[in-house]
């Protein structure tokens, strides 16, 4: 299948006032054509500063120091400023988390989603532009949209300014948007509402969709593929249904066993992950979750685990004791990781 | 019953005026009652603004309530003063949702946790203070090397142990936990939750426990309340209600949490809840839920249920029940 989005070896490292913090270190993702993908990882994994970077939006002190990141083709960390404006917005949308601050307070919204189309067609008639706001905040569907159009944001509850929020980055039909946390800051009702109007946009419209968030419920709902990443690398990747069922990493295996099913057993404790996430201003050496991980061997402490492949290349892990030469002795996976291969 | 819960709250009502608008109030909590026994925990869920947290804190007497009655052990502590109320400040404790907001950013954490002894005269001695405060580090899973530090020193989860620490050095009997568990990251929650449950049976502390997180509440929860724009809509035990929502809006709750396993219902089956909130400056007459009821009828629009038991401890306000 065609891919979108290619990101290759990506490293992002932020220059504070406080010393460099290397927030993405070598990720590889794609994103294929009208798929969903699934980013998951705590704060701090560099989930939202891989996407942040693929649009250059990372602000004075984030900086791309190595790395590829293809849209159709075309190297975004090479581009123009004038040619990514056009991709912003236009061909790759983003929605943000908070609702509330991404929409300017002194305008309509009717007026701020026809800026959008106003900005990637100039050549668009007034009429032709009010008529498309119209259609697209129907499409998110604000009830009494030509009236609602004229409103301003602070008169919108949060699951409404996400859906104008939403109406705004479909309004130039993109290849891709990224929908950053779009649904944390909401209660599960509106987060329910959003995430179906979500899945029925994208099959009416068939935009690619990258679905960045911790909530491995939603990712459960609503993706096909999922990436788990975790100091500032991609962990694990595989398709939904196997990253549930077969957990690779052990780091995922620990996310799923630590959140309680609607079914848990109450006289069963939880089992939390122990100690907390790595200080990205002083990233471990080796694999970065070595130091809360059951089954940690002295070369994860040395060296970050390269990513082996999986079910003919549907799944990666970057674990050493899934290796092919990883010793049978006290290894979980042993036998279970004969299926890995080196890339 | 024959034992006097810890905690029984009758009618509690919140108003708050609107700023000028007349004489129009917000309704953020209306005729609220429910009671806590020793040793349990009550879990309340419902949406943003619908007044959980009001709730929690017009118990605590943050807010003064408007009407109703709060007894702590028996005793109304409604229309205590302030001075009358110290005492018995010790016996109910808070643990707040924002770990990074609700402690002081100039104190140490050995100054933070040893606030409430000095607040309350508890310690009889210096060495007896930092005594207390070293034993409470590390029954939080913290150590005496973090006594001098900081709170922008610690993560989200090490501030929350922090918070808990404050909340439990004065062995209260009664803890209110206000979204203690939402700001933090996925792995860290089991943490915390696994720590409170444990002080629970050590210390045989009642919990009122308010969070979004259903599957949370339902995991550490005797009973849960349900409350929908300031009212106590249905109230069960917890597994019944998971098993057996009755309520429209429970119901609708239950079916918009999104559940971690691919293999089960996916959105489109679902029904959820549609519309937002209603204002809560004007609730709706008769059933407050009815601009959103998938089953109203015209008694919903004119006559609001009373929250009536339908056996096994379950109670529901809703006509068609």
């Amino acid at each position: 299948m065609q891919h979108v989005l290619d990101i290759r070896s990506l490293h992002v490292t932020f220059h504070t006032g406080g010393g460099d913090i290397p927030a993405v270190r070598g990720v590889n993702l794609h994103v294929a054509k009208g798929e969903c993908l699934g980013v998951v990882g705590e704060s701090g994994s560099g989930k939202s500063v891989t996407f942040l970077s693929v649009l250059r939006l990372l602000g004075p002190t984030g900086k791309i120091e190595t790395g590829q990141v293809d849209f159709l083709g075309r190297d975004l960390t090479r581009m123009k400023p004038a040619q990514l404006r056009q991709v912003r917005g236009g061909r790759i949308a983003m929605v943000f988390q908070d609702p509330m601050s991404s929409l300017n307070p002194l305008l309509p919204v009717g007026d701020q989603v026809g800026e959008m189309l106003w900005a990637h067609d100039k050549r668009l008639s007034k009429a032709d532009r009010d008529a498309r706001v119209l259609e697209l905040l129907r499409m998110v569907r604000i009830p009494e949209a030509e009236k609602r159009l004229r409103g301003y944001p602070h008169e919108f509850s949060g699951g409404m300014r996400q859906r104008v929020m939403i109406a705004m980055a479909l309004a130039c039909k993109p290849d891709l948007l990224i929908a950053d946390e779009p649904t944390t800051a909401l209660d599960v009702s509106i987060q329910h509402q959003i995430l179906k109007l979500l899945r029925a946009l994208q099959a009416e419209m068939g935009t690619g969709i990258v679905f960045i968030t911790h909530d491995l419920g939603v990712i459960a709902q609503l993706c096909s593929r999922v990436i788990v990443m975790y100091g500032g690398l991609v962990m694990e990747e595989a398709p939904i249904a196997e990253l549930f069922a077969s957990p690779l990493h052990p780091y995922t295996q620990g996310l799923l066993a630590s959140i309680p099913s609607i079914r848990q057993d109450k006289a069963r404790r939880l089992c939390p992950i122990p100690g907390s996430p790595p200080d990205m201003s002083r990233p471990p050496a080796g694999c970065p979750f070595a130091p809360r991980c059951p089954h940690v061997r002295v070369i994860c402490t040395e060296r970050q685990a390269p990513c082996l492949v999986f079910s003919g290349g549907a799944r990666r892990c970057a674990c050493w004791l899934h290796s092919p030469d990883a010793p049978a002795d006290d290894n979980p996976f042993y036998g279970l990781a004969q299926g890995g291969e080196r890339p | 019953m024959s034992e006097t819960p810890l905690l029984q709250i009758e009618n509690l009502t919140q108003h708050f005026p609107v700023r000028g608008r007349g004489h129009k109030v917000v309704h953020a909590v209306d005729g609220v009652s429910f009671a806590i026994g020793r040793g349990r925990t009550l879990g309340l869920v419902g949406e943003s603004g619908c007044g959980k947290s009001t709730c929690a804190r017009s118990i605590i007497r943050i807010y003064e309530p408007t009407s109703g009655h709060v007894r702590l052990d028996g005793q109304d502590i409604t229309r205590l003063s302030q001075k009358q109320l110290l005492p018995l400040r010790r016996k109910m404790q808070m643990i707040f949702q924002d770990p990074y907001a609700s402690l002081n950013g100039r104190m140490t954490v050995r100054a933070l946790i040893g606030e409430p002894l000095r607040a309350h005269g508890a310690a009889e001695s210096r060495r007896d203070e930092e005594d207390r405060i070293l034993r409470m580090l590390e029954k939080v899973g913290l150590t005496r090397e973090h006594a001098g530090r900081y709170p922008h020193e610690f993560s989200g989860g090490q501030r929350q142990r922090v918070g808990i620490a404050r909340a439990l050095i004065l062995r209260p009997e009664l803890v209110i936990c206000d979204e203690p568990i939402s700001a933090l990251d996925v792995s860290i929650q089991a943490q915390i939750v696994n720590m409170l449950r444990d002080f629970q049976q050590e210390l045989g502390l009642s919990y009122l426990f308010i969070a979004h997180d259903l599957s949370m509440v339902r995991y550490i929860s005797d009973e849960v309340g349900v409350m929908y724009m300031g009212q106590l809509v249905e109230h069960s035990p917890a597994e019944d209600i998971y098993a057996h929502p009755l309520h429209p809006y429970t119901q609708g709750l239950l079916a918009s949490i999104p559940v971690p396993d691919p293999s089960l219902a996916r959105l489109q089956d679902e029904e959820g809840l549609s519309g937002d909130l209603p204002s809560p400056i004007d609730p709706p007459p008769g059933c407050r839920f009815h601009t959103r009821c998938p089953h109203a009828t015209g008694c919903c629009r004119e006559e609001a249920p009373a929250l009536r038991n339908v056996g096994g401890g379950h109670a529901v306000a809703c006509h068609l029940v």
